[in-house]
């Protein structure tokens, strides 16, 4: 799964990638330094629970993904099967070109994925 | 380029390049005195907190920083002053009063408070700011009833709920706390810290805890059936002069909101104030609003606490995909916006919306 993540974080703009078990475990990560590694997985999963809860109530049920925009950058977490696909990018990434390799990315990891 | 402009320019760029090399607390506070100097308090508050996040221990500039933030707010009691005499609404009594309390004019803040609960009694916001200027004076009795009042305005609201369980609990009323919190994790689900505090309660209760299957039927609180196809401003956007005629469809943001309809694909959109209260709505579907509002509230609070955690700083936007749509959430000032889409929403026409409607929201609050 590092491979997985090692490609991804070639694309420009991308920062860094990790894969988050359904308890906000970090199952493989290639972050770039300065980061918890620990509390932003405990944190996207943490938010993905509220996101999927809301989004059954709202009948809008299959998330797929989320992307945050902050004033320092970009995150997306993006279901990869029954684990979780989180990178962290520059805020000028070019989001048309990394949305396609994350997705790819997603896939392959769903396909490594036991759990 | 003026004389004095250019000579400004020149000694900023002068120490921003010795900052650069060398950074220094009095170089950083050096820097946000000029800027406060040319009037520039923005430039100054940014500064500011570079050198406060590089040398967090310096006095000098917690003591700037500290001048800065309250300048700010000064600034913006008085801009709410001139509001509520030109288009009162309830949230600027609200967050009028929250100032007042931050910068310990307590009676001020009362005093406004109790206007806005007169002028807009059915908006919950200034319950909770009532309870919480009762709880810094320790009037334990008097929040429980703003509580109560603000939670039967609203009953998802998150932070009324998270009050009144604690002030139960402090009475020995713990399965009533439990009842709070357990409405609190009907939209907020796998709050760690609710959770808890419920195990907690229910175990003081003498309660045992509910198997799956109740849990997964537990029915919603009951809400006010809302009709179909409508559009929604509350008390809280209303202006107190048409506050009874407030009708579907009334101009300002009840009207604005209806707008995103027109973009192809938008099934609702809805914003929610600071206290987690609908201030305007419009659905296409038969929508529990309240529930969609404390939802949106739920994602942006934890989104929020989380961003600086994820690496990408302050918390502006967040685009959520299902296989159903699009939900936007967007924060304007210090409300939310969120907008349901289908996927075949084009995202530009979309991004035009929202940014028009932030300012419609930016102009009326």
């Amino acid at each position: 799964m590092l491979s997985v993540l090692n490609n991804l974080n070639r694309v420009a703009g991308v920062r860094g990638s990790m894969i988050v078990d359904p308890d906000g475990i970090v199952v493989a990560s290639d972050m770039a330094e300065g980061l918890d590694e620990q509390t932003a997985g405990a944190m996207a999963s943490s938010i993905l629970k509220s996101i999927c809860a809301a989004l059954g109530k709202m009948n809008q049920a299959g998330f797929e993904r989320y992307l945050v925009t902050g004033k320092e950058g970009r995150a997306a977490i993006v279901k990869a099967g029954r684990i979780v696909l989180v990178v962290i990018m520059d805020k000028s990434v070019n989001l048309g070109m990394v949305q396609v390799q994350i997705k790819d990315a997603a896939k392959a990891i769903e396909a490594k994925s036991t759990f | 380029m003026g004389i004095l402009s250019a000579l400004f320019g020149s000694r900023t760029s002068r120490i921003e390049a010795q900052i650069e090399k060398n950074p220094a607390p009095e170089l950083f506070a050096e820097l946000v005195r000029l800027y406060q100097e040319e009037g520039n308090a923005k430039k100054a508050a940014e500064v500011a907190k570079r050198g406060i996040s590089k040398f967090s221990n310096s006095k000098d500039l917690q003591r700037l920083q500290s001048d800065l933030e309250r300048a700010a707010r000064d600034a913006e009691k008085e801009r709410l002053r001139a509001k509520i005499e030109s288009y009162p609404n309830a949230i600027l009594y609200a967050r009028l009063a929250e100032l007042y309390k931050k910068d310990g004019q307590i009676q001020e803040s009362e005093r406004v408070c109790k206007l806005g609960m007169s002028n807009f009694p059915e908006y919950g916001g200034n319950y909770i700011v009532m309870a919480e200027i009762n709880l810094a004076r320790n009037e334990r009795d008097s929040a429980l009833k703003h509580l109560e009042k603000a939670v039967e305005k609203d009953k998802y609201n998150y932070m009324a709920l998270k009050l009144l369980a604690g002030l139960l609990e402090e009475k020995g009323k713990f399965a009533e706390a439990a009842k709070c919190l357990e409405q609190i994790l009907y939209f907020a689900p796998g709050d760690e810290a609710i959770e808890g505090k419920l195990g907690e309660m229910r175990k003081r209760a003498g309660q045992a805890p509910p198997t799956p299957a109740a849990k997964a039927q537990a029915p919603a609180p009951a809400r006010p059936k809302i009709a179909k196809e409508t559009v929604r401003v509350t008390a809280a956007a209303a202006p107190a002069r048409a506050q009874k005629a407030a009708e579907p469809a009334t101009a300002g943001l009840g009207g604005a909101i209806g707008t995103f309809r027109k973009v192809e694909g938008v099934a609702g959109a809805i914003l929610v104030d600071p206290y987690g209260l609908v201030v305007a709505s419009d659905f296409a579907f038969d929508a529990d609003e309240e529930l969609i509002a404390a939802m949106v509230t739920n994602i942006h609070r934890s989104t929020a606490e989380s961003a600086g955690s994820l690496g990408v700083g302050v918390f502006e936007d967040g685009l959520i995909e299902s296989e159903s749509g699009t939900l936007h959430v967007v924060g304007i000032k210090e409300m939310i916006l969120a907008v349901l889409a289908a996927k075949k929403t084009k995202p530009g026409l979309l991004e035009q919306q929202i940014r028009a409607f932030a300012a419609e929201v930016l102009e009326a609050h």
